[in-house]
């Protein structure tokens, strides 16, 4: 009969690795085989089953201790398949292992049983260290499966008018109100930021070929985290702002061109221009608009006696003027603006509507 | 090549400028290694604008939820400007903070891993239902079972766990797809989990623990107040894990005020908290 080879690999949260142990059981395994062979080699050379009566007491005591290693490692097996068992439960069963153990002691007068006893000590008392540390630390027991039970009954959910048994029996539907329900209460506890999505690029202010685009835009979303995902997006915005730009700029010099021949000696202020008072964003745009057409060369801009920026249409024959320190050529000016610098502006300039309609 | 000409020319998004004019792309700064250029001087302007397309940058690699590295914003945003990088990271924290009402938080400071995370709870819970698949919930209700288990479950539990609320593995789920998938892959990945090896088992046996992300998006306290909600129980009836979650409330505290003073004293010295400025280029085009 073969002793049962139980596996000494520690469980887990065993820190205590004997690797002696399993060494030595190999050794024990291989020497019993041994034993055996000779025993029955004995046998087999007398022709007849008796032996030397000193002979036969050693045998009886091997077969002893070989019985005592045996049933220290069944126990030792024991308890390591019902660690769970024994750290969680308030069951007895680990001081009933420590009295058996305690029983084979007393037969144990060699070393090599005393091993296993050492071993089995070393596992035992590992497993009453977990189940003090739970004691102490007042820990009550979570119990994951009721904590489902109650939270069907926190969503609502009443087993006696839903016809399944079993949750995952249920319908599709009943599925999908307890997510979204333990979904919304979730969340409440949760600090997730939204995440920010382009709806179809950059703002277009009118009606255009959309269909095409949107499958660009849905590519290139699904590059999500890829280091690529930028340039892509570019491409189409530029794509999508080339039309709107010039439609822009050709609109808003319209307006101004319109101005200029209105009141034709009256310089536009530029602020009162491009300002509207009801949008920041808009007024940004405008801003941005105008220049290209100051760039264009089809309106200039100028600071007047008070330093006040105006603008002025190019097409009227230019004279000299004596406060006009600009020389021929390009100039390059920067305008900041503030969300306080356009509120200060609109209040001591009085805007009340925007000189710039919207398109649409 | 200029590209100011072009009417399609819009604020460029991810391209960057060299100081004194010329456009370059990605592509070149590659071939010659930063650390051979004398740094760039320090041009406030400048740096707003690169913290301006790093909050753009952060925004979609956000969208992800994949914590975002540090090497990859030098690499694709920063660029020669890496120097820099503390004052334009806090340039670009602050914008996010004021405009889109989410901090930016260093998770892991070894790895140098980034997330973005809201300044205030969800809405979500008083809008009613969003259109997304309620991960949130199912990651809930893990979290509060790897919680109130003492900071960890075997995945053997988990699935208990699961099963019961109509979840298997290998199994597509309506709402969530793949669930094994989804918790030992995406939610590992976005840092919501940790999915270890229980050391030295054979045949080997996993475990989960909280993840980076969760402990900043949520709170011991809060997943504790969140399980009680379920139970129709107090906090103070799970003695030992509302002293842990207690425990954890008063060192987040602490450290919150710690990095409150920092981060007040780094912008004080950078000069950020002036509202944000646009700025434009307007040509002035003077005929005789």
């Amino acid at each position: 009969s073969k002793n049962k080879r139980c596996s000494l690999t520690p469980r887990a949260g065993n820190q205590l690795t004997p690797s002696l142990p399993h060494f030595v059981e190999e050794g024990e395994e291989a020497e019993e085989e041994e034993e055996v062979l000779t025993k029955e080699v004995e046998v087999g050379a007398d022709g007849v089953s008796a032996m030397h009566p000193d002979l036969l007491e050693l045998e009886v005591d091997r077969e002893k201790c070989r019985n005592i290693r045996r049933h220290y490692r069944q126990l030792i097996y024991c308890v390591q398949q019902n660690r769970e068992d024994i750290v969680r439960t308030a069951s007895e069963s680990l001081t009933e292992a420590l009295e058996e153990a305690d029983v084979l002691f007393d037969c144990v007068s060699r070393t090599r049983e005393a091993v296993l006893d050492a071993q089995f000590l070393v596992l035992a008392s590992d497993l009453g260290k977990e189940k003090a540390k739970q004691l102490n630390s007042d820990m009550r027991f979570f119990n994951h499966i009721t904590f489902c039970d109650v939270l069907f009954v926190f969503v609502g959910l009443n087993w006696m008018e839903a016809e399944c048994e079993e949750f995952s029996d249920c319908d599709d539907s009943i599925a999908s109100f307890f997510w979204e329900t333990v979904q919304k209460e979730a969340t409440s506890w949760m600090l997730r930021a939204e995440t920010f999505h382009y709806i179809f690029g950059s703002f277009k202010a009118e009606h255009s070929a959309r269909k095409p685009r949107l499958e660009h835009h849905k590519r290139s979303c699904k590059m999500e985290g890829n280091g690529d995902m930028p340039m892509k997006l570019k491409k189409l915005d530029l794509n999508a702002n080339q039309e709107t730009t010039e439609k822009e700029v050709e609109r808003i010099l319209g307006l101004l061109q319109t101005y200029f021949e209105k009141c034709p000696d009256v310089p536009v202020s530029y602020f009162e221009f491009v300002i509207d008072p009801n949008s920041f964003s808009r007024t940004v745009e405008n801003i941005f608009y105008v220049s290209f057409i100051i760039r264009d060369g089809f309106a200039r801009i100028r600071l007047d006696q008070d330093k006040l920026p105006i603008l002025e249409p190019t097409n009227t024959s230019q004279v000299d003027e004596e406060n006009d320190s600009c020389s021929y050529g390009r100039k390059q000016g920067v305008i900041s603006l503030s969300l306080q610098d356009w509120k200060n502006i609109i209040s001591t300039f009085e805007i009340s509507e925007a000189m710039i309609k919207n398109s649409y | 090549m200029d590209r100011r000409n072009d009417y399609g020319y819009r604020v460029p998004t991810f391209q960057s400028k060299h100081p004194n004019g010329e456009e370059r792309t990605g592509s070149n700064y590659r071939r010659i290694p930063w650390g051979r250029r004398p740094p760039p001087p320090r041009d406030v302007a400048i740096l707003q604008e690169r913290a301006n397309k790093l909050v753009k940058y952060l925004l979609v690699k956000d969208q992800t939820k994949i914590p975002i590295k540090r090497s990859d914003m030098l690499k694709d945003v920063i660029q020669e400007y890496d120097e820099y990088f503390p004052e334009i990271i806090e340039r670009a924290s602050y914008a996010l903070e004021k405009m889109f009402r989410v901090n930016l938080k260093e998770i892991d400071k070894q790895s140098s891993l980034y997330i973005l995370i809201s300044t205030q709870e969800s809405s979500a819970g008083i809008l009613g239902t969003t259109k997304d698949t309620p991960k949130l919930g199912l990651l809930m209700v893990i979290l509060s079972v790897i919680f109130m288990n003492g900071n960890k479950a075997s995945e053997a539990v988990i699935w208990e766990v699961l099963r019961k609320l109509g979840l298997r593995p290998g199994v597509r789920h309506s709402l969530f797809g793949e669930v094994r998938k989804l918790i030992t892959d995406e939610f590992v990945k976005q840092k919501y989990l940790e999915y270890k090896r229980v050391p030295n088992s054979r045949p080997p046996e996993y475990e989960f623990f909280w993840g980076l992300r969760s402990y900043h998006e949520t709170s011991k306290m809060k997943v504790l107040k969140f399980a009680c909600k379920v139970q129709k129980k107090d906090p103070k009836d799970w003695a030992a894990q509302y002293r842990e979650a207690v425990e954890m409330e008063v060192q987040a505290a602490a450290v919150a005020v710690a990095e409150a003073e920092a981060r007040a004293e780094a912008r004080a010295q950078m000069g950020i908290g002036e509202e944000p400025r646009y700025s434009f280029g307007i040509f002035v085009h003077t005929a005789a």
